[in-house]
């Protein structure tokens, strides 16, 4: 069987990838490495390199810098450009497909909180997204969720006809294990980003905004500082949407000056930022896989999160859970973590490291291949 | 080449013989320091100063406790570890799990002594080594086994032939002997002629309740009775119970240890089953006449005073009689003893690790 030729639409992964950026360059290096999908993969005009280097069949670099540029691109001259590379299926990995897609498309959706906590983004991207959505539900010949609990919210908002086919994260073990990279790494590229080894640290990861539940994160940390005056958060990513409401929690801090706000941190920092954490939060009020967790898990770290979440699917017993939104109820499961017996602690993190060990990106390419696979073969009855 | 070796025993409170064989390679290897060789070490972290430097080696650490290190690796996790070395090489049954396209991987397998005295050996452990075994023969590694001994045992568990090589150990790793330490414990036991030495963990294996016996034999018969000490950390099984004449000093320090060794009268060793039995290799180094038992791998070859039957406390009296009667002899088999132990060096022993390693990879 020859190979499926499939495009991917790589135009709005910004340089410093987070999240689904990150998703969708661990999928085009994890499909790639596969021989029953050529992938051919749109970027903007000044970002194809990235691309190829992940091992991409070919790279077409035509779409503009601008976000309104690609989203006007996108409505009007993506659809040539797909039919330009005679490809059999397009993929749209971040919620979008193009007005008038020529071949059968895929979406991915990963979180339906556009829809079910618009008060946590910008109104301009709820009503974007509400409808992008919708879109290419609609449209699309087979849907890829992340998790299954995004799977089940997607059919409680918009109509789905074709098949859903659900594809987790996975966790790149090369980087997160609880094995530093080479002798003294860890201590380097710490004190690159100017943390030492003294204090009981308390990390968190990722975008900082209101959803993420850093303020709740704030507050608790607060609590517990004034008890412990060996306590740091760090809170590493990079400044998002909300931040004012953020900078507001941060200045009420009486623990102010035991908060470091590290702003994006360099991959290679990552995993060793994990690895030195007494504790990782990810207190983030809804997510739709929630790798970060994973990650923290895959380092050996402790990890408190939220109950109520998909997280709970995903990382199973290891955690110690707090419902999400409450300051106090974080602080305690922190305490709980931070003072966990030797015994209670080692059973966690040994469970943990076992469960992130399951989640791989070749497994997600190959459900990957599967959903492309039923896609193109769809053509003959939607797109004759 | 880059070798990554795993050191996890030296993080163990008691690293005991597996320990003193991971610290006399690294010593070996620092000492060889062979060109185009790059060693590196793999541990679990400590805080503070870490001890595995004085080898001059780097350490990459885990962020995991050794306890927790340990589980982590009995659950197969950490696969991945030592992925940038070219040879990673395990210096006892535990370690991360050996995965393919991984490093060239190797093992040292010490014994296999539960399975062929499981009775003397507790059934968790018991278990816990079963596993390992299983594991380590199902992988592509190189076994590495320190006497023809144990190399059948494993063989006979299933490893093929041409994977499994014998690389004995060496004697020369104990620091100065502490005379005035070494004196002062004896003064302690009242102690101030010439007396036995044995050393050895506190458990079945060690056939320590029959030298206990024996030894009591030899002085109820003997014109000039020798006090026997016993220096190892408590093991486990039941409790020795100490006569008269017996003194149980618990564990001693390297400096301590060959201090003993240099004031004992002699030195006797009678393990029912042995990987290879260093302690009469080290006592041999100090220049301590040795009575061993049969089929300890260390002393096949070696000029001991005299040897016994492990199973006999008969034997083992009459051995013990015979070297505390003959002072001439003593003293000769002890030079002679000395010239055997000088042939086992550390450096030989890294030299061959580093061989074995080189033509397979």
């Amino acid at each position: 069987m020859s190979a499926l030729r499939v495009s991917i639409d790589a135009t709005a992964i910004p340089v410093d990838a987070a999240g689904a950026g990150r998703y969708c360059l661990e999928i085009v290096r994890a499909l790639s490495q596969r021989d029953d999908v050529d992938l051919a993969v749109l970027t903007r005009r000044d970002d194809a390199d990235r691309w190829l280097a992940l091992g991409a069949a070919a790279v077409d670099p035509v779409a503009p810098r601008s976000r309104l540029g690609r989203i006007v691109y996108e409505k009007t001259l993506m659809g040539s450009a797909i039919k330009r590379l005679g490809v059999v299926a397009h993929h749209g990995p971040h919620y979008t497909l193009p007005a008038r897609c020529p071949v059968p498309g895929i979406v991915t959706i990963h979180d339906m909180t556009f829809f079910e906590r618009p008060e946590v983004h910008e109104s301009a991207k709820v009503a974007f997204f509400t409808r992008a959505i919708a879109h290419a539900a609609a449209t699309a010949s087979a849907i890829i969720c992340v998790s299954a609990w995004t799977a089940d919210r997607l059919e409680e908002h918009v109509t789905v006809t074709a098949p859903v086919f659900v594809a987790p994260h996975g966790v790149d073990h090369e980087r997160f294990r609880p094995e530093e990279a080479s002798p003294g790494a860890d201590h380097a590229l710490l004190a690159g980003i100017g943390l030492g080894d003294s204090r009981t640290r308390i990390v968190t990861l990722g975008t900082l905004e209101p959803r993420k539940g850093v303020i709740d994160l704030i507050q608790a940390f607060d609590a517990l500082a004034a008890t412990d005056p060996s306590l740091e958060l760090v809170l590493a990513g990079q400044r998002g949407w909300g931040m004012s409401t953020i900078d507001a929690a941060l200045e009420r801090c009486a623990a102010r000056d035991r908060i470091r706000v590290l702003g994006y941190v360099e991959d290679a920092a990552v995993p060793a930022l994990l690895r030195s954490a007494a504790v990782v939060a990810y207190p983030s009020i809804d997510e739709g896989f929630g790798l970060p967790a994973l990650e923290a898990l895959a380092c050996g770290a402790k990890l408190v999160t939220t109950e109520d979440s998909v997280m709970a699917q995903v990382c199973g017993s290891a955690p110690w859970y707090t419902p999400s939104g409450s300051p106090t109820a974080l602080a305690a499961a922190l305490a709980a973590a931070l003072k966990a017996s030797p015994h209670e602690g080692d059973e966690r993190r040994c469970l943990g490291m076992t469960t992130a060990a399951r989640f791989t990106w070749s497994a997600a390419a190959a459900v990957h291949a599967e959903a492309y696979a039923v896609a193109a073969g769809s053509s003959s009855n939607r797109h004759a | 080449m880059r070798v990554g070796i795993v050191a996890e025993q030296l993080r163990q409170s008691v690293p005991g013989g597996i320990g003193t064989y991971t610290a006399g390679l690294l010593q070996g290897l620092a000492d060889l320091s062979p060109e185009e060789v790059t060693i590196e070490i793999l541990a679990s972290k400590v805080s503070g100063l870490d001890p595995l430097e004085r080898f001059g080696f780097p350490v990459t650490m885990t962020n995991l406790s050794h306890r927790l290190q340990m589980l982590a690796w009995d659950r197969g996790i950490g696969a991945r570890a030592g992925r940038r070395v070219d040879v990673l090489h395990r210096t006892s049954l535990a370690g991360p799990s050996m995965s393919d396209g991984g490093p060239l991987a190797s093992i040292m397998v010490h014994d296999l002594s539960w399975r062929r005295y499981p009775e003397l050996t507790t059934p968790r452990g018991a278990r816990w080594h079963d596993a390992a075994l299983r594991r380590a023969v199902a992988s592509s590694a190189l076994l590495i086994v320190p006497s023809a001994v144990i190399r059948g045992e494993l063989l006979d568990a299933g490893a093929a032939r041409d994977r499994v090589t014998v690389i004995g150990e060496g004697a020369d790793h104990l620091p100065s002997a502490d005379l005035a330490a070494a004196d002062a414990l004896l003064e302690r036991c009242g102690i101030d002629g010439p007396f036995w030495l044995t050393v050895s963990t506190l458990e079945p294996r060690k056939n320590l309740e029959r030298l206990v016996e024996a030894h009591g034999l030899a002085n109820a018969r003997g014109h000039r009775p020798w006090p026997l000490v016993v220096v190892g950390p408590a093991g486990w099984g039941p409790t020795l119970r100490p006569r008269d004449g017996t003194h149980l000093v618990g564990q001693c320090d390297g400096a301590l240890l060959a201090g003993l060794y240099e004031r004992c009268g002699g030195f006797v060793y009678v393990p029912v089953h042995e990987g290879f039995g260093l302690p009469p290799l080290e006592a041999m180094e100090h220049g301590a006449p040795v009575v061993a038992s049969l089929g300890v791998p260390s002393m096949i070859g070696a000029p001991v005073a005299a040897v016994c039957d492990a199973t006999e406390i008969v034997g083992i009296s009459n051995a013990l009689t015979e070297v505390m009667s003959n002072d001439g002899g003593r003293a000769d088999t002890a030079e002679r003893g000395r010239v055997f132990a000088a042939q086992h060096r550390w450096r030989n022993v890294a030299a061959e690790h580093l061989d074995l390693w080189r033509r397979n990879s």
